[in-house]
């Protein structure tokens, strides 16, 4: 080999006297006086395709690209996150991260289309004047999430409604979103309410499960209030499943008046359960977050934190558990797809609503 | 040195000098490294040469030296610089359609970096629509065909090297610069960076570097506006010699660029570049290149940061945005070198094109 050697993959001048007084000529046994290697870094762009989709927001109507046959198409694709809670003497859940889920579409052989929706975030807690909204979506709709309690009492401040579930957002090589090529990424469940006393925040948001998967793809359930210590305390709904719709929330310890979260259905979120105003008993906890439904269904509202009036053993009125995250899919798309934290979800305080779901998808 | 198990440098690896030492491109990885020279001599040694100079040392230091030698290509080995089994699989040369001419008529050619692409079709006013569309043609001869067939129903084949088939005029118009934009991405004669470019009224040839969605197309049209003219707002070429290469396509410009830019033009996702102001020139290349700016618009700062960045941060830089090294190869990774040492690259951080383009036609 030439001291100043040029081959079709490597050019250096770097002569072999130097190499000799480099790597030759130390001490016994010393190590090199310079690193081997001085620096590292990522340079994405040699493998980055051609852009064919670059969307962040909401659609509301189905949107289509064409794809060459014998090109496979790299997708990022996130549902919209959750909304926060709403607070007040303490913070409101967060809202869970919509799911990202990013893979290769396989070449399919002849030209196709690609289908797309993009879900739209969570609504925020609204504190007295209504409940996040869900997020809309084409393929799985996000619920609302649940009303405070309510009382002429407001004893240690006021209860706080919840956040609403982001919606899902789906890739497929039909326009009724339903062909061979199914992808769905679920949205983030909803932030719970804030109770009316100190210390009693509202549970967070189910967000994006983690492991790479083929076919569907659990949601992750919702968070429990915190700051309370009455058993048993609200529970977050449950995240969508890969076969079955996520289970709602069940309303904690002796919240007469309150209601549990609701199931999803279909591919939609369950609605968060309303909190309690506890005039009725003491300890009034929040009620249940509403569960995801099952492949890519918005994640479920946030049951809302309730409100207890009376002596000094009744304050104990909880914040409610937050929504179940939506699940996802990969069908057919010839290779497993990687979920991580997508769309950002609300925060709970200050309250905010959950960012849209967006897609990216290149020619690779 | 009968023991010795040598690896060679591993496929995908291309090796260039910088610095004091060189910079080790790994194209499977994804990754580039900075190395020593002593790193870098070994990368390019056989077992020939290491066996010379180990030979060419005092009999009590040789024992020392295998060592010394091993322990390197050891840690060469842990990133996949060397000994990785791995082929990388070369990427051919973009040929254009293969496909039977679509029909007797021929448009004009495009510039897309050194390609010139037309398109023929057997419907002359889809092929002029085409040529309007894009804006950029001249009567250069052409180096590749683009076939369109249209069908009774509406909908229209494309034929690249790929085969593309649309439902609707519509979807064609909308995707038509991404067909195009994936061959200026395929580029084997020049090096494609993810970059537009402008010329400011005083003849500066001004680069923008930078990802989706940091504001590129947006600070162009904001510069053509402000009396610039035209190179690209996707990607634009440099050859070996730092000259610069256009693709003066359409601006591809979103919702929110129409309203920072208050554009009263109708909202459509590709725009002439005599939209911004009537007199702006599409350019075809320049001799060289004045300055490269890594862009970003951040509504978080207050006023206007420009921070000229050292050769090392200009290199990651710039390897960030190549689109196209795995088909350039080591002349690639020569021009990106070459250029991160000999080209004023500057971090640009803005609050939006009202302090940004003053500061940037400010000679």
């Amino acid at each position: 080999m030439p001291d100043d050697n040029t081959s079709s993959d490597v050019k250096t001048p770097i002569d072999r006297r130097t190499a000799l007084k480099t790597l030759g000529a130390g001490a016994a046994g010393a190590a090199l006086a310079q690193p081997l290697i001085m620096g590292t870094f990522a340079a994405p762009a040699w493998a980055a395709g051609t852009a064919l989709v670059d969307h962040v927001g909401y659609v509301s109507a189905v949107n289509s690209v064409a794809v060459p046959g014998n090109r496979a198409i790299s997708y990022q694709l996130s549902g919209g996150g959750g909304g926060g809670g709403a607070p007040d003497q303490n913070a409101g859940g967060a809202g869970g991260r919509g799911t990202q889920v990013s893979g290769v579409i396989d070449t399919q052989g002849s030209p196709w289309t690609l289908y797309w929706a993009t879900g739209q975030g969570g609504g925020p807690g609204t504190g007295s004047t209504g409940t996040g909204a869900g997020g809309a979506s084409l393929y799985g709709a996000g619920a609302a999430g649940g009303t405070e309690g309510v009382s002429a009492f407001n004893v240690g401040g006021s209860a706080s409604s919840a956040g609403g579930g982001g919606g899902a957002s789906v890739i497929s090589n039909t326009s009724g979103l339903n062909g061979s090529i199914l992808i769905v990424a679920g949205g983030g469940g909803g932030g719970g309410g804030t109770g009316s006393r100190d210390g009693t925040a509202g549970g967070a948001g189910g967000g994006a499960p983690s492991g790479a998967f083929t076919g569907g793809k659990a949601g992750v359930n919702g968070g429990q209030p915190s700051g309370i210590s009455d058993s048993p305390r609200a529970t977050g709904g449950g995240g969508g499943g890969t076969s079955a719709v996520g289970a709602g929330g069940v309303k904690g310890y002796n919240d007469t008046g309150a209601t549990n979260g609701a199931a999803g259905s279909g591919h939609n979120g369950g609605v968060g359960g309303d909190g309690a105003d506890s005039t009725a008993g003491p300890y009034g906890g929040g009620a249940g977050g509403g569960g995801g439904g099952y492949w890519g269904a918005g994640g479920g509202g946030g049951g809302a934190g309730t409100l207890s009036v009376g002596s000094s053993d009744q304050y104990h009125c909880s914040g409610g558990a937050g929504g179940g995250s939506g699940s996802s899919a990969v069908i057919g798309a010839g290779n497993a797809g990687t979920p991580s934290a997508g769309a950002t979800g609300g925060t709970g305080s200050p309250v905010s609503g959950g960012a849209d779901g967006y897609i990216h998808a290149s020619m690779v | 040195m009968a023991d010795l198990v040598f690896d060679r440098v591993s496929e995908g690896v291309l090796v260039h000098p910088f610095g004091d030492g060189a910079v080790a491109a790994d194209l499977v990885t994804g990754r580039a490294h900075l190395v020593s020279s002593a790193a870098a001599w070994l990368l390019t040694a056989d077992v020939d040469s290491v066996d010379e100079l180990v030979a060419d040392l005092p009999a009590d230091q040789q024992h020392d030296a295998i060592g010394r030698i091993l322990d390197a290509l050891d840690t060469l080995r842990t990133p996949g610089l060397v000994g990785r089994r791995e082929p990388f699989e070369q990427r051919p040369r973009p040929t254009g359609s293969a496909h039977e001419p679509a029909g007797s008529h021929v448009g004009a050619a495009h510039r897309v970096l050194a390609e010139h692409i037309a398109f023929r079709s057997d419907d002359a006013d889809l092929v002029k629509r085409i040529d309007t569309f894009l804006g950029s043609g001249t009567q250069t001869d052409p180096t590749l065909f683009f076939d369109v067939v249209p069908h009774a129903d509406g909908t229209l084949d494309l034929f690249t090297e790929d085969e593309w088939h649309f439902l609707a005029d519509e979807q064609f118009f909308s995707q038509l610069p991404a067909a195009l934009n994936d061959y200026a991405a395929r580029s084997h004669d020049v090096l494609a960076l993810h970059a537009g470019a402008v010329r400011t009224p005083d003849g500066r040839n001004l680069v923008f570097v930078g990802h989706m969605n940091v504001g590129k197309s947006t600070l162009v049209a904001a510069c053509l506006a402000g009396g610039c003219d035209y190179y690209s707002d996707e990607t634009i070429g440099i050859g070996t010699d730092r000259s610069l290469v256009g693709y003066p396509k359409p601006l591809t410009i979103d919702a929110s660029t129409h309203e920072v830019l208050g554009l009263s033009i109708e909202r459509r996702p590709h725009i002439s570049p005599s939209s911004f102001r009537a007199e702006v020139e599409r350019l075809p290349g320049a001799r060289t290149i004045d300055e490269i700016f890594l862009v970003q618009y951040d509504p978080g700062v207050s006023e206007l940061q420009r921070d000229r960045l050292d050769s090392t941060a200009a290199l990651e830089a710039l390897c960030a945005h190549t689109l196209n090294l795995a088909r350039m190869g080591l002349e690639g990774l020569g021009i990106v070198c070459d250029i991160a040492e000999h080209v004023p690259v500057s971090r640009l951080h803005h609050p939006g094109i009202d302090a940004a383009v003053p500061a940037l036609l400010d000679p």
